[in-house]
């Protein structure tokens, strides 16, 4: 195609654009024919527009935040005027699928085909609405707001003079000024006001869009953006100035009047507070068009070190998902199971802290029990069986028996007593002992209880809510009690046990055990500690 | 300070945070571009089998897949699941996490992020699909049946054992995916929103598939993983 010829099809991508931000209301994915069927044809896309312009009104006009539920109120008051009703919780449905469906599809990103004469057809993202987490006392809270296409769509339905320059809207005003329209020019500096707050919320956007995923940033946009608009800005910055002196001017002008007259009438009252609301609006835009000015260094130097840093990813190719690892899990060969979570570790925390720490100095023997287990485990686990939770049962009941002997010994005795006391009691309770001894539990268990120093038992039970198996077999003194307390609902009396270590005193002892035919002795040598006791 | 000093305390902070930010270790990070102190770096990533993954302001601690000093174990993994899980269970665990992470990086496009966020139920109804798809093909089920006792077929039966949505139980499929969800929302991934309704990836995830995990130079290591998995993970 001879290009000349056609020349007013130049830029023709912009008109499509529109046509396909309207498509994507008009021809909606993700239909919900239950929400749908409540309303007439062509009410639901009034009320979707609407819901449109109350995000740019909520986020430019009043600058606040935008919530599903400020949205689902707004929806509850307009939808009389179609002579419908809904109860509050259809309606808060109803804007849900208009946010979360309609106007995100689903979290889907949603492409349109564009025509871009003398380079041929290609799918252009459309998004509406943008939304943004924030962690609040209450959790995380999304507010929503336009996105560059919501307001170049709905400026374009309605808002004409967005298409005249801001430099027209400062004359306009600075014109009414003089001509002391205050009334209207009022107006115009809201106008004002509301014009560099959505250019701010375009640098913001941008600035966001750049950290979260610079493949979604044109160069174009970027130099349209950063070339342009602040160079008016910076003229405007200037230009404001001088209107503000004016309206100093003209309050000044007030006072010698009221000096001279003594008082003023109603107009120039009125006049008065006209002034004041202007004088507000264009400290506003003057407080953030300083604000953007100074964010532009900000902006273009994030721009150039994003891009430079993703010259290199640019140049990477991306795998095929679906087939690398989806496909492969569905087909994977069963010995290959116990290695999946190689899949997740590099996306994973680094966790050193649970190989080096403190109580893996006193877990001695632990590496020759692992290499033990992992031979054993495959081998049971061919037969069906999980060596993993047999072994983490027996652990959470040698737990048991030892928090039990604790409450026990202490009841016997009425009084607390020292881990030596304690261990020799324990040696005489027949098949705990045997448990309690196995893999130095008894005193890996012991360092745990001297961590957590206290054990409340008034208080657990007074909050307790949940009991969930230990799923790790480490000492959940929590779960250990709620074993107990199945036979013996007063725990002994006890309501509090505390760990102390009031001295330097040692305790040795010389573990004997068996394993197969082999005879194993060593020697174990920990702190004497003290374990105090209070009762109801 | 010497470059070893700066080089210990990048190191130092990656292993206790997993991340380095710009933000607020502005020092730092610009350390880290320092040439000596990136090779020192280098020698660390090499001897202790992790490597930094610089994103656009933060830099990331990565594990080796097969990394079980730094990173995850399997023991872990099941153990997420629930104390008595079996093999089946992690087995779903991961996939259910691989799906996710499918559904949100699974484009083929330049950008592969395909959505800003996925709802419960929407998870739900894919991943009935997917899994009715992996068993509808009667040859290859009765393959994988044949060949392996805990298989495709089985994580899916497991899958359809589970109740309908609505509750939030362990034993339904909403309480499952919550499961994996809250694994990966504490390692900074995901984060559940909306009253659990809905799950959006972190910048942390953005980061780290876009820079790292979806790169095609890894995908000899997937090979390595999916085909001599069992081997190594014998010696964790």
């Amino acid at each position: 195609m001879d290009r000349r010829e056609f020349e007013f099809l130049a830029g023709f991508e912009k008109r499509m654009q529109i046509v396909a931000a309207v498509d994507s209301i008009v021809n909606r994915g993700n239909r919900k024919m239950d929400l749908e069927r409540l309303f007439e044809p062509g009410q639901l896309d009034n009320i979707i527009f609407s819901v449109l312009v109350f995000i740019m009104e909520r986020t430019l006009t009043e600058d606040e935040e935008c919530t599903i539920e400020s949205i689902t109120a707004f929806v509850a008051r307009i939808v009389p005027d179609y002579g419908l009703s809904f109860p509050w919780e259809t309606t808060r449905k109803i804007t849900e699928y208009i946010i979360k469906d309609i106007l995100q599809n689903g979290g889907e990103a949603r492409y349109y085909p564009v025509m871009r004469y003398g380079q041929g057809m290609a799918p252009i993202r459309i998004r509406l609405i943008d939304d943004r987490l924030k962690e609040s006392d209450r959790g995380y809270v999304m507010t929503y707001q336009l996105t560059d296409q919501g307001y170049d769509l709905l400026f374009r339905t309605k808002e004409v003079e967005q298409e005249i320059s801001f430099t027209m809207e400062e004359l306009k005003l600075r014109e009414l000024i003089r001509r002391k329209n205050y009334k209207k020019a009022i107006g115009q500096s809201g106008n004002l006001v509301q014009m560099i707050r959505q250019k701010k919320n375009d640098i913001r956007q941008f600035m966001q869009k750049i950290r979260e995923n610079i493949y979604d940033v044109d160069i174009q946009e970027f130099e349209s953006l950063v070339g342009s608009t602040y160079t008016l800005l910076e003229e405007e910055y200037g230009i404001m100035n001088e209107i503000r002196d004016m309206i100093v001017l003209s309050e000044e002008r007030l006072k010698e009047e009221e000096a001279a007259r003594g008082t003023l009438d109603e107009e120039m009252k009125r006049a008065r507070s006209e002034i004041a609301v202007i004088r507000r609006n264009i400290n506003t835009t003057i407080d953030e068009q300083k604000e953007l000015i100074l964010d532009r260094h900000g902006l273009s130097k994030i721009y150039k070190e994003t891009i430079a840093d993703s010259f290199s990813l640019s140049l990477a190719r991306n795998y095929d998902f679906e087939r690398e690892i989806l496909l492969r899990l569905e087909n994977c060969d069963e010995s290959v199971i116990p290695s999946l979570w190689k899949l997740l570790n590099p996306l994973f925390r680094p966790n050193p802290d649970r190989k080096l720490n403190l109580s893996s100095l006193f877990d001695r023997q632990a590496r020759l029990r692992q290499e033990e287990e992992a031979a054993e485990g495959v081998a049971i686990e061919e037969l069906g069986e999980d060596t993993e939770r047999v072994r983490i049962k027996k652990i959470n009941d040698a737990n048991t028996e030892f928090i039990r002997s604790i409450l026990e010994f202490a009841a016997v005795r009425g009084a607390g007593c020292r881990f030596g006391e304690l261990f020799e009691y324990v040696k005489g309770r027949e098949g705990v002992f045997d448990l309690l001894i196995a893999d130095d539990l008894v005193f890996r268990s012991m360092m745990k209880l001297y961590d957590l120093s206290v054990i409340d038992i008034r208080g657990w039970k007074a909050q307790r809510d949940e009991v969930v198996a230990n799923a790790t077999g480490e000492l959940d003194v929590g779960f250990c009690l709620y074993r107990i307390e199945n036979d013996r609902p007063d725990l002994y009396g006890v309501m509090k046990v505390e760990i102390k270590k009031p001295d330097e005193t040692i305790f040795e002892e010389e573990v004997k055990f068996r394993q197969g035919d082999v005879l194993f002795s060593r020697r174990i040598t920990i702190s004497d500690f003290m374990i105090e006791v209070s009762f109801g | 300070m010497s470059q070893v000093n700066t080089a210990v305390r990048i190191l130092k902070k990656l292993l206790d945070k997993g991340q380095l930010d710009r933000e607020t270790d502005g020092d730092l990070f610009l350390e880290f571009r320092n040439t000596e102190v990136r090779s020192v770096l280098t020698e660390f990533e090499e001897e202790l089998d992790f490597r930094i993954v610089e994103a656009s302001s933060t830099l990331y601690l990565v594990p080796d897949s097969g990394n079980s000093l730094l990173g995850f174990t399997s023991k872990d993994f099941r153990e997420w699941v629930a104390s008595d899980a079996r093999l089946a269970d992690a087995y779903l665990l991961c996939y259910i996490s691989m799906f996710i992470f499918y559904l949100f990086y699974g484009s083929r496009n330049r950008n592969p992020k395909q959505r800003e966020f996925l709802r419960i139920s929407k998870l739900i109804e894919e991943l009935d699909r997917r899994f009715a798809m992996g068993t509808e093909n009667s040859d290859r089920a009765t393959v994988l049946e044949e060949r392996y006792a805990i298989n495709f077929i089985r994580v899916a039966e497991l899958w359809e054992s589970k109740q309908d949505f609505e509750e939030k139980g362990r034993k339904t499929k909403a309480g499952t995916i919550l499961n994996a969800c809250r694994l990966l929302e504490r390692e900074n991934l995901l984060r559940l929103v909306d009253d659990d309704r809905e799950i959006r990836a972190t910048r942390k995830l953005d980061d780290l598939m876009l820079n790292y995990y979806l790169n095609d130079s890894r995908v000899g290591e997937i090979n390595g993983l999916f085909e001599g998995g069992a081997e190594v993970d014998a010696q964790d």
